[in-house]
């Protein structure tokens, strides 16, 4: 009996602890930067890439009768300069009071940064995104992230795209996006 | 003929929307979690807050968890006001609880609202046509809505944001008890979709 009862412990904390990694891995964010080596007085561009589980959506700038956007505040050295956000063309979901628009599985924010000109050649760059979303389904879950993003002041900087962001671009499909639009 | 029909649909699709400012309030009879029954007659003559809610919204939340809330109902309900906290929210739905549940939760955060009806069946938000939690109508006590929507102008979860947001429900009920005209009778509610 007691190595019964110990059994049924055990199987419910695993379950337990099952649970708690479902609603971890709901939706996460991450912050990419076109190239970890910036010229100061430069563009950079940004991403923000937000990741939601299977059946939960995420919202458009203009989310429509229910949700929330994205909020996303990017804090850095003085005189940095954050662009406006630009979201891709969103989907529709449809419930009983109306229609929102949004995204599912993923959706990439892109910006740029104008990196100062008065960072010095040779130091580090420390950036701080903090990510606040909505995820719903039938119900909904406000998220909040952060993120520290690393990059390097090089006067000499080439600036060209790291594969890792054309990657991104591509996945997201804005490549395909942006040259529709041309 | 194509341009007739679209307009018609617009025309519809206005008609559609929540019960529009100035005009009357639909009538109702919810219960409360006591199982009261609660009337807009029986407030005719004073001023009535609707307040769409649902404890589990995060748009509710915020105002909730900040205390936000629970402040307006204290200083309103203070100065003779009614406010009714409405839950549309259908039974299994998000929102909805025991009574026993309510009562707790309603103690747990100090709700300070005169009442909070319970309409399962969703007949007084539809009436209402009630979009959001949260969703607010404020009825004057002539029984005339002077003002349907938002609580604030931050249409966000963050209850960072609930600070310097420009709030809507506290300059109509202040236009409204001081006798002056309300300043914004409508904006767009935002939040969750009421769980019906």
């Amino acid at each position: 009996m007691k190595r019964s009862v110990y059994t049924l412990f055990l199987l419910s904390a695993i379950l337990l602890t099952a649970a708690g990694r479902s609603e971890e891995a709901r939706s996460a964010v991450h912050v990419y930067t076109a190239s970890e080596r910036v010229r100061p007085g430069q563009r950079v561009p940004v991403a923000v890439q937000i990741t939601v589980a299977d059946g939960w959506h995420t919202y458009a700038e203009e989310p429509g009768d229910s949700g929330m956007p994205p909020s996303i505040t990017i804090r850095g050295p003085d005189g940095l300069e954050v662009g406006k956000w630009r979201f891709p063309a969103p989907q529709t979901f449809t419930d009983s009071v109306g229609t929102s628009y949004g995204y599912e599985h993923q959706v990439v924010l892109l910006s740029e940064l104008l990196i100062p000109e008065t960072v010095p050649d040779g130091t580090q760059i420390q950036l701080t995104a903090d990510i606040n979303w909505m995820i719903c389904r039938d119900i909904c879950v406000f998220q909040t992230g952060s993120q520290t993003v690393l990059l390097w002041a090089d006067t000499g900087a080439s600036m060209a795209p790291s594969s890792e962001w054309k990657q991104l671009l591509e996945e997201s499909r804005w490549n395909a996006r942006s040259m529709k639009k041309k | 003929m194509k341009r007739i029909i679209t307009m018609v649909f617009t025309v519809a699709a206005l008609f559609a929307l929540s019960a529009a400012a100035q005009s009357a309030a639909p009538s109702f009879k919810l219960m409360d979690v006591d199982g009261q029954p609660h009337t807009l007659d029986q407030y005719a003559g004073k001023i009535v807050v609707l307040e769409w809610t649902n404890y589990d919204c995060p748009f509710v939340k915020k105002f909730y968890k900040t205390g936000t809330m629970q402040a307006l109902q204290k200083k309103y309900t203070g100065k003779d006001v009614v406010w009714l906290s409405v839950c549309s929210s259908a039974p299994g739905k998000q929102g909805h609880f025991s009574s026993e549940e309510w009562k707790r939760r309603m103690k747990e955060d100090g709700v300070k609202a005169s009442a909070v009806l319970l309409d399962e069946d969703g007949k007084a938000g539809r009436a209402y046509g009630a979009s959001n939690t949260p969703h607010i109508f404020v009825i004057n006590p002539e029984g005339k809505i002077i003002y349907q929507g938002a609580i604030d102008d931050k249409r966000s979860a963050d209850p960072a944001t609930v600070a310097g947001a420009r709030n809507y429900l506290v300059e109509a009920l202040d236009a409204l008890l001081t006798g002056k005209p309300v300043p914004v009778s409508e904006t767009k509610a935002y939040g969750c979709s009421v769980k019906y």
